[in-house]
C-alpha cells in the first residue's frame, strides 16, 4: 500500500506558506473557471475540491511549474456532474449594470471547454500556455476553442466585436 | 464587445454568483470552516467529495500541527489545531434520534463494511467477487476508488485510512443513503509518531454511488434522470466503459450539445446496468452478481 500521507506528514511551514500564497493567488481563478466549466452546482464543489487537494498535496503542488492548471484538472475530474446541462445562475440585480442579462444562457450554449478557455484566457488572467495545459489540449486547439467561445457568446449576446 | 470586455463581464458574473472557497488567510482548518460555512460567500452543504477532502485536509493538518506541536491547542502559526475526532471508533455512537434502519439499508451497509474489510485487508480477489461488480463500478467503487485509493500519478492520503468500526445508516436523502463508518490512519509514519489512534469518521454520502442497491427498485429510474452522474463514474471504469463511453462522455466539443451530452451507446449501457441493479436488489441477494449470472 503506498504511503501517500508519507511526504504530508513531513510538511513545513514553508509548505503552509506556499498554500496560503497559492490560494491568495488563485482561488479567484478556480472558482471562476471551474464554476464556467461545470456550472454553479457543480463548479463549486468543483472548487472547493481543488483547494482542498491543494492544502492536502501543498508539498507537491509547491514544486509543479503550473499549480492552479493542476488543480483545475483535479476539480474538475472529481466533482460530480448532477446534470449534463450546466446550470447558471442569473444575474443578480446588482450586478445587471456590469453584466449582460442573457450572459448566463449565453454561457450555456457554449461547450465546457470553450466555456473553460473564454474564462481562463480573458477572465481568469491566465496564460495561453496556463490555459492549455490546464485543459491539456494544445495551444492551437485552445485558440480553436476560444475563437469559437467567443464568436458564440457574441452571437448569443446579440453583440458585435466592434459593439 | 471586445474580447477584454467579454471576459470582464463573465468575471463580474462569476464573482457576483459566488462566494469565496477560501480566503488569502487559509489554512487547513480555516478552509474547513470556510466550507462548511453557508453563510460564506454563497456556499452551501458540502457534497461528498468536499466533505472528503475536508476530512482528509483536517487529518493532514492535525499530523502536521502534532508534528509541530503536540501538547498545545495553538500551532507554531498560532491558528487553532484541527479538530479532529481522537476518540476510540468504540466511543463513536451512532446516532441515537436517527429512524431505525430499514432491512434496505442494513444491507447497503453490510455490503460496504464486507467490501472495505476485505479490500483493507488486501484480499482484493476476495472484495471484487464479494461486491457486485457492475453495480459497485459503476455507481459505487468507481467512485470510492476514485477519491480514496492511491493511483500511481495521484497519491492520496487517505490510502493509509482504514476502517475501525461498524458503519451505520445515517440519512437517507433525496440522493440516496448516507453511510457512516469510523476510519484509523495506519501511516506508518503516524503509527511511528503514536497517532495511529487517530480516528474519524468517513461520511459515505455517495447517494448515487450505492444507489444501486439501496434505491428502491420502483425509484431507480428517477436515478436516470441523473444519467450524466452514471456517466461520470462510468468514466473511470475500466470495464464498462471498453469504448462505448468515452472518458469525456460529451464527445467531441465540435458535436457537443449541453442538452444531449450522452452518448445513446452510452445511455443504453446505464439503462441496461440500471436494469440489472435493479433486478438484482429484488432478488435480495447482494452477494451475487449480475442475478442472470447466479
Amino acid at each position: 500500500m503506498e504511503t501517500g500521507a508519507s511526504a504530508e506528514i513531513g510538511t513545513t511551514i514553508s509548505d503552509d506558506a506556499w498554500f496560503e500564497r497559492f490560494a491568495a493567488d488563485n482561488e479567484v481563478a478556480l472558482r471562476r473557471t471551474l464554476v464556467a466549466a461545470l456550472g454553479h452546482e457543480s463548479g463549486i464543489e468543483a472548487a472547493a475540491i481543488a483547494l482542498a487537494y491543494a492544502w492536502e498535496h501543498r508539498a507537491r503542488l509547491s514544486t509543479m511549474q503550473n499549480p492552479a492548471g493542476y488543480a483545475y484538472r483535479v476539480g474538475r475530474s472529481r466533482a460530480r456532474r448532477r446534470r449534463r446541462e450546466p446550470r447558471f445562475h442569473p444575474v443578480p440585480a446588482h450586478a445587471e449594470a456590469v453584466v449582460e442579462p442573457g450572459l448566463p444562457d449565453a454561457l450555456a450554449a457554449l461547450s465546457e471547454h470553450q466555456r473553460a478557455a473564454v474564462t481562463m484566457v480573458h477572465a481568469a488572467g491566465w496564460s495561453r500556455h496556463e490555459a492549455a495545459e490546464a485543459l491539456q489540449v494544445s495551444v492551437s486547439t485552445l485558440d480553436t476553442h476560444l475563437a469559437r467561445g467567443l464568436t458564440r457568446l457574441r452571437s448569443e449576446l446579440g453583440v458585435d466585436a466592434d459593439d | 464587445m471586445t474580447d477584454a470586455e467579454l471576459g470582464r463581464q463573465i468575471a463580474s458574473y462569476l464573482d457576483a454568483t459566488t462566494g469565496p472557497v477560501a480566503t488569502a488567510q487559509t489554512s487547513g482548518r480555516e478552509l474547513i470552516m470556510t466550507l462548511n460555512d453557508p453563510k460564506s460567500g454563497g456556499n452551501r452543504r458540502l457534497t461528498r467529495g468536499a466533505a472528503a477532502a475536508a476530512l482528509v485536509v483536517v487529518a493532514v493538518g492535525a499530523i502536521a500541527l502534532s508534528t509541530r506541536d503536540s501538547d498545545e491547542d495553538q500551532s507554531a502559526t498560532g491558528r487553532p489545531t484541527p479538530t479532529i475526532a481522537h476518540e476510540s471508533s468504540e466511543s463513536i455512537p451512532p446516532p441515537s434520534d436517527d429512524p431505525e434502519i430499514t432491512p434496505r439499508e442494513q444491507a447497503a451497509i453490510d455490503l460496504a463494511e464486507r467490501y472495505f474489510t476485505a479490500l483493507y485487508a488486501g484480499d482484493v480477489d476476495t472484495a471484487v467477487e464479494m461486491v457486485p461488480q457492475v453495480s459497485l463500478r459503476v455507481v459505487a467503487e468507481a467512485a470510492w476508488v476514485d477519491w480514496w485509493s492511491t493511483t500511481a500519478d495521484d497519491p492520496n492520503v487517505t490510502d493509509d485510512v482504514w476502517p475501525t468500526g461498524p458503519c451505520w445508516a445515517g440519512a437517507e436523502s433525496t440522493q440516496g443513503l448516507l453511510v457512516t463508518c469510523p476510519v484509523r490512519s495506519h501511516d506508518p509514519l503516524a503509527v511511528a509518531m503514536g497517532l495511529d489512534d487517530l480516528t474519524w469518521n468517513v461520511h459515505i454520502t455517495g447517494a448515487n454511488e450505492v444507489a444501486a442497491f439501496i434505491a428502491p427498485a420502483a425509484d431507480f429510474r428517477t436515478y436516470l434522470d441523473q444519467a450524466g452522474v452514471y456517466a461520470a463514474y462510468l468514466d473511470v471504469t475500466g470495464t464498462l466503459t471498453n469504448g462505448v463511453c468515452d472518458s469525456d462522455t460529451y464527445g467531441p466539443d465540435e458535436v457537443y450539445d449541453p442538452g444531449i451530452a450522452m452518448s445513446q451507446a452510452c445511455a443504453d449501457l446505464v439503462v441496461d446496468v440500471a436494469d440489472d441493479a435493479a433486478a438484482w436488489f429484488e432478488a435480495g441477494q447482494p452477494d451475487t452478481w449480475p442475478p442472470d449470472d447466479g
